[in-house]
């Protein structure tokens, strides 16, 4: 039993799209998260990426409402639970930070408040001893001179420090899931190392699992043992980090792995960016069967006509020693052709 | 904006409002009772309904110099209706002047002075708004000190102390009629909040492709305002137009009150309120006289305010996401 | 701050300056005087009281020793001064023209205190009743409660307060004997005046704070504080009241000013010994000195209100920095 279970989990959008066709963020999404590992959950804007998050943590907008599936926290079921048991487990067992720095700090209260009203409501600790822990907390994430910061408000402190902030306030209660909603984003390239690093260091220190969400490959392969990838609210390919850079299964990986900017390699600059044909889906106006197809290079006739489902690659599994290698389920992608791309070696696309 | 007066509540504003301009502008051609005729009665008479008294002869055709339009109005009143009128539904003041009659007629005077008013203001705070937006820098930051100078000062307080000076006990100011004074200085009032407004519109539009595209182009400062920053600009200046008419009908009716505001025989809605307000005594309580212009007065504003939120909620949805 | 305060006084200043110079000139280039309006006095007796009164002098130096940066009389209007600043730079806003035997800082020493009293009752209730109101209707935007409490914020704005304070007399005086009619003293006298007055601001509170805690509640922080797990209760008072009653305090510098104008309608209705009523009057009696005192008073009241205000909202907003006016 893993530490987090979703399985096809479905959001829609209260009002109706244009045709009257509903629109879901989030589509039969199917998760599993072991203690201590890091997923990460990969998509362009709109994917629905941030929108599973909050799903996950009853934090669903308003308009936005859950149509079905399951979310088990050490076997719990979360959707079923009263929002007062809800609100138990959050900030608590299960913890996000936001991509917005200064969208998680309230500009109206000092943070060293925001940090102990934390420990005071899930561990009812008294507000002096919460302070003083907030204040190693800060230090942990590497504030200087943490215990003056308590008395600062969000705007005094730069960008990054609020997000270390948030970092900070996130895991004041150790949980044992850390969402983290494109945590670099906002952030130049040294601060988005750092803020990595605070999430390996709290992996290693605490055994925190780490759920991941990005669009920037790079950062989920500093950080990740697993990815899954998602595509106009669907789930379509889910494996170890290693396989899905070696060998992805689903054409939009793909695409993905192929359009990530790379230096200048043996014979000089590429002179192009590549990228995936088409634009990105209009969420209400989905075509039939798979999403991706009309974009996609390998399709074939039956793309278009049936949504391909989430079906597992078989493969021997083995290691260096010829064993059996545990693979966390095995590798599954939602597309008619992944056997084709299987059998390549890091395929290219076709022109 | 057709699609905010979607919303059942703004239809139902304007249809009101729609029809109070219609019965107002038709005054004189609905078989009412004259507004200033007297009678010999020394009290207010409670209002009679229509099913026991439908109306009766009587009509006596006595009104306030009127203009040529409205005596023409008369004239076929008279042709149409005889020397029918209707009876007192609404009840009678101490003077035995119809209230329904005088309640028809005292939407004229209230809702005029409340257009003419916002009108004024509308155009000085256009004006001023629009012309500080565009010159910026220095000139623009002078121009908001006036006004928020302008702001502090209590000027509701000024225009109260401006009229009741110029209430001459004796004689009066020759040239100007009391009306016009009125609008003038309630127009004064109004200004500011509509200049404030239209000069942030403006600002925005300034930084906008097609007013730089403009300059680029040579055209001149009066050009530009004319034709592209005003033509933005009246939308959102409307918006504040209906909210601004309900603060100006409140004011004359407080002005009335203080016996500041419209003078007899003529009639305004807060010239029958406050006339209700001070019959209140122990021994005749004469509710319709309180009643029917307080709801009369309700009903307007709270139709402009609702139709005026609606209008600005439509701009919103629109000037969020672009210019 | 200090640089703050000390700009505001400086405009204030100015302003006070402006006033007092543009309402006194006004006020005598008006035809009438304050004499001839009772009775006609015979021609002798009048032109001795108009001497009493220095108005006799010529403008400019009635002007000066009404402002007072110079002494200029031999004798004031109730004995020697020998001081150098006199008028109204001290203190001194000079005798009533009407009322013979006051001096304007006696009519006002004993009304300005009702008038404060019963402003402060009715924003008192208005506050403590708009923002319970508006609170209520955004913590269930769109059900019953807000479309009830929108319609009645509606209708409190677009009464004038004179007609609300008509009915309320109707209703609570003659039709179910609660109040009494008229006069101040006791509690019971406060109630309706206070109701009346109260009203709309009542109305406008609520609708602010609706319209402010909706928006606040929108923000990402407080999804994020929702987040962490934080209750109801504490995401409330805690985290969103401060943001949702900003626009509440920005508005009460201008409504301070509302009450004031408000009440010169309701002491008269209900008989309130209040400045109010001075005002008008005293500018219908051509009684300059008093007209003048009520208008500097009033100001006064409404500069520092408004300063105050400007203050409670920096000490609010940790990222207002006074003085930073856009």
């Amino acid at each position: 039993m893993a530490l987090l279970e979703v399985d096809g989990l479905r959001v829609r959008f209260e009002r109706s799209a244009v045709d009257g066709e509903r629109i879901r963020p989030v589509d039969d999404v199917s998760l599993r998260l072991e203690p201590g590992e890091a997923l990460g959950l990969v998509g362009e804007s709109g994917s629905g990426k941030s929108m599973t998050a909050l799903a996950l943590m009853g934090l669903l907008p308003r308009g936005a409402v859950l149509e079905g599936g399951s979310v088990r926290l050490g076997g719990r079921e979360l959707l079923a639970l009263p929002e007062r048991e809800l609100r138990r487990l959050r900030g608590d067992r299960i913890a996000i930070v936001f991509q917005d720095p200064s969208g998680a700090l309230n500009p109206y209260l000092p943070v060293g408040l925001q940090l102990a009203e934390v420990l005071e409501e899930h561990r009812g600790i008294a507000r002096r001893e919460a302070l003083r822990r907030s204040a190693r907390a800060l230090g942990e994430v590497g504030i200087p001179d943490p215990e003056a910061r308590l008395a600062a408000y969000p705007h005094e402190l730069s960008g990054g420090m609020r997000q270390r902030v948030a970092i900070a306030m996130a895991l004041l209660c150790e949980p044992e899931i850390l969402i983290a909603d494109e945590p670099t984003t906002a952030l130049d390239a040294t601060l988005q190392a750092q803020v990595l690093e605070l999430f390996a260091q709290a992996r290693r220190a605490r055994g925190t699992a780490l759920l991941l969400i990005t669009h920037d490959l790079g950062v989920v392969a500093r950080s990740c043992d697993r990815v899954s990838v998602m595509y106009a609210g669907r789930l379509v390919e889910t494996a170890e980090l290693r396989e899905v850079f070696a060998r992805p299964l689903h054409p939009y990986t793909l695409g993905l792995l192929e359009s990530a900017p790379r230096l200048a390699r043996e014979g000089g600059a590429r002179p192009e960016l590549p990228s995936i044909p088409g634009l990105p889906p209009d969420l209400a106006r989905l075509p039939a069967g798979c999403a991706f197809h009309p974009r996609c290079s390998f399709r074939i006739e039956r793309c278009g006509r049936e949504r391909p489902s989430l079906q597992p690659f078989m493969e021997r599994p083995r290691d260096a020693a010829g064993g059996v290698r545990r693979l966390d389920g095995p590798r599954r992608a939602a597309c008619h052709e992944k056997e084709r791309l299987g059998a390549l070696a890091r395929p290219q696309v076709p022109a | 904006m057709k699609a905010a007066l979607g919303s059942g509540g703004a239809r139902w504003a304007l249809g009101f409002l729609a029809l109070l301009a219609a019965l107002s502008l038709l005054a004189p051609l609905l078989p009412l009772p004259s507004p200033i005729a007297l009678s010999l009665r020394g009290e207010p008479g409670p209002p009679v309904a229509p099913w026991e008294e439908l109306g009766g002869e009587g009509f006596r055709a006595e009104y306030w110099p009127l203009g040529p339009l409205d005596r023409r109005l008369v004239e076929l009143r008279r042709s149409l209706f005889g020397a029918w009128q209707s009876g007192p539904w609404l009840g009678t003041d101490s003077k035995g002047r119809d209230l329904l009659s005088r309640l028809v007629w005292g939407s004229r005077t209230s809702l005029a002075v409340g257009l003419a008013a916002a009108l004024c203001s509308l155009v000085i705070g256009v004006l001023y708004g629009a012309l500080s937006g565009l010159a910026g820098g220095r000139v623009d930051e002078a121009m908001m000190r006036l006004v928020d100078l302008l702001y502090s000062l209590p000027f509701v307080f000024l225009v109260i102390f401006a009229l009741a000076l110029l209430e001459a006990p004796r004689g009066g100011w020759p040239g100007i009629s009391r009306e016009q004074v009125l609008y003038l200085a309630i127009g004064a009032v109004g200004w500011l909040t509509m200049a404030r407004v239209v000069r942030g519109q403006v600002l925005s539009l300034r930084e906008s492709e097609f007013v730089k595209a403009a300059r680029v182009l040579g055209s001149s400062t009066p050009r530009i305002l004319a034709t592209h920053v005003v033509p933005n600009v009246l939308p959102v200046a409307a918006a504040y137009l209906t909210l601004t008419v309900p603060s100006v009908i409140l004011l004359e009716a407080f002005l009335s009150f203080l016996g500041l505001g419209v003078e007899p025989p003529r009639v305004s809605w807060g010239l029958l309120a406050a006339d209700g307000v001070s019959a209140l005594n122990r021994i005749q309580v004469s509710w319709w006289l309180i009643v029917f212009p307080s709801a009369a007065i309700a009903a307007t504003l709270l139709a402009l305010n609702v139709l005026g939120d609606a209008l600005r909620d439509a701009l919103d949805v629109r000037g969020r996401g672009g210019v | 701050m200090s640089r703050f305060l000390l700009r505001r006084l400086a405009w204030f200043g100015v302003t006070f300056w402006a006033v007092v110079t543009v309402s006194f000139f006004m006020m005598r280039a008006v035809p009438g005087g304050p004499f001839g309006s009772d009775r006609a006095l015979p021609a002798a007796i009048e032109r001795a009281v108009r001497a009493r009164y220095h108005l006799d002098w010529p403008l400019w130096r009635q002007y000066l020793d009404y402002l007072g940066p110079l002494d200029l009389s031999e004798h004031g209007a109730f004995g020697t001064r020998e001081r150098v600043l006199g008028g109204v730079l001290a203190g001194d806003l000079g005798p009533s023209l009407k009322y013979r035997d006051f001096t304007v800082n006696d009519v006002i020493a004993q009304s300005l205190p009702v008038s404060m009293a019963l402003g402060a009752a009715a924003l008192a209730w208005a506050l403590a009743v708009g923002i319970t109101c508006g609170l209520l209707a955004a913590l269930r935007p769109g059900g019953r409660t807000d479309a009830a409490l929108r319609l009645a914020a509606s209708a409190g704005i677009a009464l004038p307060n004179f007609a609300l304070a008509g009915l309320l007399v109707l209703v609570f005086v003659y039709w179910l004997p609660i109040f009494p009619v008229a006069g101040w003293g006791s509690w019971r006298q406060l109630a309706l005046p206070a109701l009346a007055l109260g009203a709309p601001f009542a109305a406008y509170a609520a609708r602010l704070t609706r319209t402010g805690m909706l928006e606040v509640l929108s923000q990402d922080w407080i999804r994020a504080a929702r987040a962490k797990g934080m209750p109801p209760r504490t995401i409330v008072f805690r985290h969103a009241l401060r943001g949702a009653l900003l626009p509440v305090v920005s508005w009460l510098g201008p409504a301070a000013a509302g009450v004031l104008t408000g009440s010169l309608v309701i002491e008269q209705i209900f008989h309130v010994p209040g400045t109010g009523s001075h005002f008008v009057n005293s500018a219908l009696n051509r009684d300059y000195t008093l007209a003048m005192g009520v208008t500097i008073v009033y100001m006064v009241l409404v500069y520092g209100f408004n300063t105050l205000v400007d203050v409670t909202y920096a000490l609010l907003d940790p990222r207002v920095r006074l003085g930073a006016r856009s």
